[in-house]
């Protein structure tokens, strides 16, 4: 019998949907303790002590969720000065349970890059979902009877005797993988922005600004000068993704975890380079 | 077999929760990633370093020695990590956090996104010439 | 020598299940998959319609429907 989906018959993965969901859960609950512990000495009048005394405010948050900005933001400026993040260990705890539970629940693996991929290439992609539905439409039967008939064409018709008697060729183990359509990508990459904006509006709020912050400011301002250096470590960053085959949470998370070894070897490369041009950044520019 | 509403609905809130996280977690703030970077606040390396750490031990316990993504060393790896490292440290922009960036009110990271899409374009354009070799896999 | 995109390939699934097919896995899949036509347009950074088949050739399903028609008749 011919098996149009990749992961056909009963699938083993389904009896992880339940984990999955379940620590999809888990993430969301370690979001807002999250969210909690990082306001926990966030009251308005820890903040209004806090713009005349930004050590005590330090010392007021537990831990290191209070090392975010406080220290080098400069004591006027933006609005979100007092904006806090989360300790590590929720960090972590957040971003691996969501990798895991977005690959048990959707099966895919996780990973941004493959998104803004399909969405650029959006016609093309169109017309493979467009072919697929076809042959899933049409039915196994009719598949592989149009296979057979390209059989008899590419090999003539003594192939089909000979490869029936021949021993099968070897399987492949298949990855659980799916796809999805290019809305379905559109949809993830917008919300992922969305959930970026929910989360500054509960947190400090949002204001426009031209720059990426004072930081980035003091080395590039906020003028033509800053647009071009974004538009071209923009392309250096679409193009070294593609080239590389994956970013931060294709590469860094899902490859990373699954112990792959291009992963390594580009998480590697990325994360050296980050650190050599950051550190040439503040020698040259600084 | 998933629906595509359901695999969407899905989708939105797994982008929702992980555009969350990201803002929180301070991906989407150029001078977290820098202080990353330069060394002045392990808070963001820790938090990556342990994400992987998690996801091993989550790889180890569902997937039981399934692959849930192949993806092999090839010759673009090194480069492809060195154009993205250096777009990183410069724009503070992954492609994840490209649009957090726009959405929490950096206008210029709208440069970001367009140079993002470009790149994408001319890999696409060049591939054939001058990057031919697998890179694993059909997608 | 097997060809490297077995795992991900849309098209093998359906290639591998019958043993009549198996001939285009012996010859392709498991030989010369380098004369493939799915593996060369990877090469391309072309995404690969699953109806490719690897001598080039796209897998009609339309004849196929007019054809039964025929014989109902």
């Amino acid at each position: 019998m011919i098996r149009l989906t990749q992961s056909g018959g009963v699938n083993p993965i389904e009896r992880y949907r339940a984990p999955g969901l379940a620590l999809c859960m888990y993430a969301y609950v370690a979001m807002f303790v999250g969210t909690s512990v990082a306001h926990a000495g966030q009251n308005p009048m820890h903040v209004a002590v806090a713009e005349t005394h930004s050590d005590t405010s330090q010392e007021s948050l537990s831990g290191n969720a209070a090392r975010g900005t406080a220290e080098i933001a400069p004591a006027s400026t933006s609005a979100r000065k007092h904006k806090t993040f989360w300790p590590w260990w929720l960090g972590a705890l957040a971003l691996g349970s969501l990798t895991i539970a977005f690959w048990s629940v959707l099966r895919m693996p996780l990973g941004v890059s493959n998104s803004w991929d399909k969405v650029c290439f959006w016609r093309r992609e169109r017309e493979r979902e467009r072919l697929k539905a076809g042959v899933v439409n049409a039915g196994p039967d009719r598949v592989q009877d149009a296979l057979l008939a390209e059989t008899l064409a590419q090999f003539g018709p003594g192939a089909l005797d000979q490869a029936v008697t021949a021993p099968a060729a070897s399987g492949a183990k298949r990855i659980a993988n799916q796809t999805a359509p290019v809305a379905s990508h559109l949809i993830f990459l917008v919300m992922i922005g969305a959930g970026g904006v929910i989360s500054a509006l509960l947190n400090g709020g949002i204001s426009m600004s031209f720059d990426l912050g004072p930081e980035h400011r003091a080395y590039f301002g906020d003028g033509v000068l800053l647009w071009l250096v974004l538009f071209l470590g923009g392309a250096a960053t679409g193009f070294g993704v593609r080239l590389g085959g994956g970013c931060n949470t294709g590469h860094g998370l899902s490859g990373m975890g699954c112990l792959q070894v291009g992963s390594m070897v580009t998480t590697a490369s990325f994360f050296g380079t980050a650190i050599l041009v950051s550190l040439l950044l503040e020698w040259v520019l600084g | 077999m998933m629906t595509v509403t359901r695999q969407r609905i899905y989708l939105a809130g797994f982008g929702l929760v992980l555009g969350y996280c990201l803002e929180r977690i301070g991906f989407a703030s150029f001078n977290e990633v820098h202080r990353l970077f330069v060394f002045a606040d392990f808070r963001l390396l820790f938090t990556f370093m342990g994400a992987v750490a998690i996801t091993m031990a989550g790889c180890l316990l569902f997937a039981r020695g399934r692959t849930l993504t192949l993806r092999p060393y090839h010759k673009g790896s090194i480069a492809g990590g060195i154009l993205f490292g250096a777009g990183w440290a410069i724009t503070g922009t992954c492609p994840t956090a490209a649009l957090i960036y726009v959405g929490i009110g950096h206008v210029p990271a709208l440069a970001t996104v367009a140079g993002i899409v470009a790149g994408m374009f001319v890999y696409h354009r060049l591939k054939p010439r001058f990057f031919r070799w697998s890179t694993g896999g059909c997608e | 020598m097997a060809c490297p995109h077995k795992i991900t390939c849309e098209l093998f699934p359906l290639i591998s299940g019958s043993g009549a097919l198996n001939i285009w896995q012996n010859y392709y899949c498991d030989g010369n998959y380098e004369g493939c036509k799915r593996y060369q347009s990877t090469l391309d950074g072309q995404q690969i319609p699953i109806t490719l088949l690897p001598n080039g050739r796209t897998l009609d399903l339309s004849t196929l429907k007019k054809t039964e028609k025929e014989k109902v008749e």
